[in-house]
């Protein structure tokens, strides 16, 4: 089965409509909401969607006005890492790990997006994709 | 027996051993200290990490008319000019004048500017004199414009270093990095077997003058970093906490940018990554077998940051190849570890001072003296008497409310009392949660009775012997306007308000 990240963009003045049971119902997909963020002048949200017919899912979110953006990778790390490991043991999914090279490496699927390591990085080496 | 002569003749001669410090330990785990100390001749060492005692002194070289310079900023960043007219100290630590910017772009950010030959924009003021006419001057400079760029570290490479978690409820920002709540997780700094100074533990090789690695330049050792102790506890000869130091200087116009990094520890200061790497000369068995120290050896204390004093306490005695796993056993449970100097860029560090001297780009060179590796003690700085919670904290009982009473009984003891706060308690004065006045408006409009759905139950709470400083640190990081005092039992011994610290900050004369 196949399970892909998305950040979903919105208004928040369609919180009140029933889209996500709607969706579950409709697609038979599995939902996992990873982070949510909604204030008066918007709201996005990174979740997990698991099922067949995730092409479906993603154009009926796109026809109730949810702006999709499917992520590969939550969380990049960039040229300024020194591959030290500060970030490490702030995850609280064990998805960032040292290789046997000592470099840093990032498991995109264990990832939630929590933003941990980015704001205890010194160096501003790791970024959410937004 | 070897000298420092006769490793520099068989380096001329291409003959010399050079390994590091990691492929020494293999080694004499294959053929033992007696036969690697005939056959090794250099064991170099390397480490790259957070070093807030570091700075640079730089020389602008004089305007016309010429200008005494006594406030220096440079991009944002106070240097330190109280000397010669066109002299400044600009220290890694330093954070930005800019509250918004703060650690995010401080000194450490101005040096690794200057490495990169960035542009960083000068203004200086001072007060005028016959010699020195002009009063303010802005200026941009490179270090290509600088007479004199010169890193002067007064603390670096600390042999051994103790790994921090934090045993309060509550998240740490600390220059050892965010320590999660209840033991969280341990970070920890020092390279292990590749840092300089444990592969000589008691200092027989190198001193004032011993050329090292600094940040891809040659630079060298000047005397004993700040802080150096050598009386600390020790096992198998190498100190088990923070022990020597050097002070270190090096031309930063020969540094390289790959080797150095300006730091923003969050919430806490701008620091630099330094890169240092010493040449360790095996003249005998014991530095052989020093050269050949084991992860598993190098003994470490975990300390509890969570206790904002000097004498943090020891929480549990742990080694490099533990902390290195990833995880260490605390109380039952596994507790992540993090590192905070990079081992992949101190391998580098190792493998590049090898090939220096290899190919004679580095020059292997006898001190002018040992550094001190007898008799040195860290004494603290004696300060007048804080005053304590306990000192401030009201004699009267505090009044507290099980959750047994309705939240109209306790309203009306609110009033009575004249109070605003009022902790919820077991009935052997256990500390449960907090109910203050704008809780009770809030049962209010939820025409909620129940005390337990109004009550504030992670609750922040301070001990009696805290100072009052750390206290007062508190109540405004949560944003709260009265503290709780409990005993190690989370017994209520009181309650301390901002009225009460404010009260005391205006009686200081």
């Amino acid at each position: 089965m196949e399970k892909i990240k998305v950040r979903l963009t919105f208004s928040p003045k369609i919180i009140h409509k029933e889209i996500i049971s709607t969706l579950i119902k409709k697609h038979d997909i599995t939902f996992n909401i990873l982070k949510a963020d909604i204030n008066p002048a918007h709201g996005t949200m990174l979740v997990e969607i698991k099922g067949k017919d995730l092409k479906e899912s993603i154009k009926y979110l796109e026809n109730e006005q949810i702006t999709t953006k499917i992520i590969k990778k939550v969380v990049q790390k960039n040229d300024n890492c020194i591959d030290c490991g500060e970030c490490i043991s702030v995850c609280p999914v064990k998805a960032i790990s040292l290789d046997e090279t000592w470099t840093i490496q990032v498991d995109s699927e264990k990832c939630i997006g929590c933003g941990f390591c980015t704001t205890t990085c010194a160096m501003k080496a790791i970024t959410i994709d937004q | 027996m070897k000298t420092i002569e006769e490793i520099n003749q068989k380096i001329d001669s291409q003959d010399a051993t050079i390994i590091t410090a990691l492929e020494m330990t293999d080694l004499v785990d294959e053929i033992g200290t007696k036969q690697a100390a005939k056959e090794v001749d250099i064991v170099t060492t390397g480490t790259f990490g957070a070093m807030c005692s570091s700075g640079a002194i730089l020389n602008f070289g004089h305007t016309d008319p010429p200008i005494k310079m006594n406030k220096t900023i440079l991009n944002g960043v106070e240097a330190y000019s109280g000397l010669a007219a066109v002299d400044a100290y600009i220290g890694a630590g330093q954070i930005n004048n800019d509250p918004y910017i703060k650690e995010n772009y401080g000194g450490a950010h101005v040096i690794e500017d200057l490495i990169n030959k960035k542009e960083i924009k000068l203004k200086t003021e001072s007060y005028t004199t016959d010699c020195y006419p002009l009063k303010k001057m802005k200026t941009t400079i490179t270090i290509d414009d600088l007479n004199q760029a010169i890193m002067l570290n007064p603390r670096n490479c600390y042999q051994n270093y103790a790994a921090a978690t934090n045993s309060r409820n509550e998240t740490i920002k600390t220059y050892m990095g965010t320590l999660l709540p209840n033991h969280g997780n341990i970070t920890y700094s020092s390279a292990g077997a590749l840092s300089p100074l444990l592969n000589d533990p008691y200092f027989e090789t190198i001193g004032p003058g011993t050329n090292i690695f600094l940040c891809g330049a040659q630079g060298q050792i000047i005397s004993e970093g700040t802080q150096h102790v050598t009386e600390t506890e020790r096992y198998k000869d190498v100190p088990i906490s923070n022990a020597g130091t050097i002070m270190v200087t090096g031309n930063m116009k020969e540094m390289q940018p790959e080797y150095i990094k300006a730091a923003a520890m969050p919430d806490y200061g701008s620091t630099l990554y330094v890169a240092i790497g010493i040449p360790i000369p095996i003249l005998n068995e014991d530095m052989a077998r020093y050269t050949s120290i084991k992860e598993e050896d190098i003994k470490c204390n975990i300390v509890d940051y969570g206790i904002p004093k000097l004498n943090r306490p020891t929480i549990k005695q742990t080694n490099y190849k533990e902390l290195r796993s990833g995880k260490i056993e605390l109380n039952g449970e596994e507790i992540p570890t993090s590192p905070m100097s990079s081992y992949k860029k101190s391998i580098e560090i190792a493998e590049e001072l090898k090939n220096r001297i290899e190919k004679q780009t580095f020059t292997i060179n006898t001190p002018t003296r040992r550094l001190k590796h007898k008799g040195c003690i860290q004494k603290p700085l004696k300060m007048k008497q804080t005053k304590k919670i306990k000192d401030i904290l009201p004699t009267t009982p505090t009044k507290t409310v099980t959750l047994n009473e309705n939240i109209k009984t306790i309203a009306e003891k609110l009033i009575k009392n004249n109070i605003n706060h009022v902790p919820v308690t077991t009935k052997d004065k256990k500390i449960l949660g907090i109910i203050t006045s704008w809780d009770i408006t809030k049962a209010l409009t939820n025409n909620t009775t129940n005390p337990e759905k109004i009550m504030t139950k992670k609750v922040i709470t301070a001990y009696e012997d805290e100072p009052i400083d750390t206290v007062a640190r508190r109540l405004s990081k949560h944003n709260i306007s009265a503290i709780p005092i409990i005993n190690k039992t989370k017994q209520i011994k009181g309650l301390i308000t901002v009225e009460d610290i404010s009260r005391t900050y205006s009686n200081k004369k």
